[in-house]
């Protein structure tokens, strides 16, 4: 046998029996011990770890409204301690709060859907909050139903016998059973979300119901009323500011 | 040399070699278990600082909110007090002059509808998730949660005259909707996934009790217990924070028109 290939044999072999003796030695090691586990397989710290980052940006954002909320207080302060009325940036603040509120008129393009149903037949109060849901969902600006105003507290309940007539804002909106749903928003918009809602459309009318929509340049929403029991409550609740 | 002797040769050569493999090998695992062994210990310390940050994200959490109800409460007496000095006399809004009274009690009436009124007190809190072990197919949709039955809920609170409402710490205000998306759904421009966790606050204690009451009986909420879905609703200490999609608000506001004259024809479309 060559010297060489003795010398192959004795080096393969010795990387054998080394590679065995690493075996061995980690094996054993691996009995002793039990297992290891690292950050990667700790499925709760990986989920505290997304919780943390989610609560640090909320944090963030929550010092930032509260310091604009210091900002706006030390100018009222300042302005009433001055007895300077520059009310122009306190109108404007006001008006828009009304107006996000559903407090004001408001005028704009949109549409007006009308169901008309009959006694044994029409649209009961969980549909028609479905229905005004998903023109919210496309985008509406302004809603109202028979005249209410649909504001962020605007109950929509059925009652009577087997909940045929609906109160909006605490005023009964369905004297004769046809509901005139107005919606402001783009004309895009609410072309969209009515052919999502042809299938409960289609329902409406095979249940002897008639729909229709017509679409307007420009058409008004009233405001929320303030005799109406909605605007009333809302006033109540807020009494101890 | 005799065969004897080349075995034992042989045999000794192999024994040498596998102990020494047996050696070497010990002392790089000895090292690379040190290495390891700090690095458990660099995972054990980053660990427990996870947990210590976690927790103190947490308590800092609560101390804001809490801050924010503070400032906006004494933001809104503020602009009350001001409006209330005699300097201001009335208001003029869209050329129309409504009294100083009427202007403040729909200042605090637009604080609660628009959301920017936060609020601390009793509440009732309902949780709704997807009946476990479920495959989501068409013939499992009733043991989903959908938007309908998140409607149903909010519906049922505010009929009975809560003061004010948030799904998944979202604000419920005059232009929010509920939109299902997958097992999310997106609340406001928001996307929260399940379990989702309704909270509502009422005057007092009363009239929370009321509406658990009257929850717990109303038919679809039974329904919806029959077909599996996980439902708890409990009555709890509420916090419902103000409403703070600024970009919202200010593009319904770019949106709708102000009626100075209400016009009694409407233009149609050609």
């Amino acid at each position: 046998m060559s010297s060489t290939r003795r010398l192959g044999e004795k080096l393969g072999l010795a990387l054998l029996l080394f590679v065995l003796g690493f075996l061995l030695a980690i094996q054993l090691k691996a009995s002793a011990n039990g297992r290891i586990s690292y950050l990667g397989d700790d499925l709760a710290l990986r989920k505290m770890k997304e919780e943390l980052d989610g609560l640090r940006v909320k944090n963030a954002e929550l010092l930032e409204e509260i310091n604009e909320e210091k900002r706006y207080l030390s100018k009222l302060l300042e302005a009433k301690e001055n007895n300077e009325v520059n009310d122009a940036k306190l109108r404007s603040d006001y008006e828009n709060a009304l107006t996000y509120a559903g407090l004001t008129d408001v005028k704009g393009p949109g549409a007006i859907v009308i169901i008309r149903g009959n006694r044994d037949q029409s649209i009961k109060a969980a549909s028609l909050s479905l229905l005004i849901n998903e023109f919210k969902a496309g985008g509406a600006q302004a809603m109202a139903v028979n005249g209410e105003r649909i504001v962020a507290l605007s109950e929509i309940r059925g009652t009577g016998a087997d909940d045929q007539s609906i109160v909006v804002n605490g005023t009964q909106v369905s004297p004769n059973y046809t509901y005139e749903v107005r919606i402001i928003d783009r004309q895009e918009n609410i072309e969209n979300v009515w052919r999502v809602l042809q299938p409960m459309v289609d329902e409406f009318r095979a249940n002897g119901m008639t729909v229709s929509i017509q679409y307007y340049q420009t058409i008004q929403i009233p405001a929320l009323s303030t005799d109406s029991p909605a605007y009333r409550n809302a006033l109540l609740q807020s009494q101890d500011s | 040399m005799s065969v004897k002797e080349n075995r034992f040769r042989h045999a000794s050569f192999v024994s040498t070699i596998f102990l020494l493999g047996l050696l070497f090998s010990a002392v790089i695992y000895l090292q690379l278990a040190k290495i390891i062994g700090e690095s458990r210990h660099k995972f054990q310390l980053s660990r427990e600082n996870l947990i210590e940050s976690y927790y103190r994200e947490v308590k800092r959490n609560d101390e804001l909110e809490k801050s924010l109800l503070d400032t906006q409460h004494a933001r809104e007496q503020a602009f009350l007090d001001f409006w209330q000095s005699n300097r201001a006399k009335g208001m003029k809004i869209y050329d129309r002059d409504i009294s100083r009274e009427d202007a403040l009690n729909r200042y605090r009436v637009a604080m609660n509808l628009s959301g920017r009124r936060a609020y601390e007190g009793a509440g009732i809190r309902v949780e709704l998730d997807d009946a476990p072990n479920i495959s989501y197919s068409q013939e499992q949709r009733d043991k989903i949660v959908h938007d309908e039955q998140l409607l149903f809920v909010v519906n049922s609170l505010i009929n009975s005259n809560c003061l004010a409402v948030s799904i998944n710490g979202e604000r419920w205000t005059s232009l929010s909707k509920i939109v299902c998306n997958g097992p999310s759904i997106r609340i406001n421009r928001e996307l929260k996934p399940a379990p989702f966790l309704i909270e509502a606050i009422f005057e007092d204690e009363e009239h929370a009790k009321e509406c658990f009451e009257r929850l717990n009986h109303e038919d679809e909420w039974i329904k919806m217990k029959d077909n599996g879905l996980n439902l708890a609703i409990e009555l709890a200490q509420i916090r419902i924070l103000p409403f703070q999609d600024q970009a919202m608000i200010q593009e319904n506001l770019k949106f709708l028109g102000s009626v100075d004259d209400y016009i009694d024809d409407e233009q149609t479309t050609s």
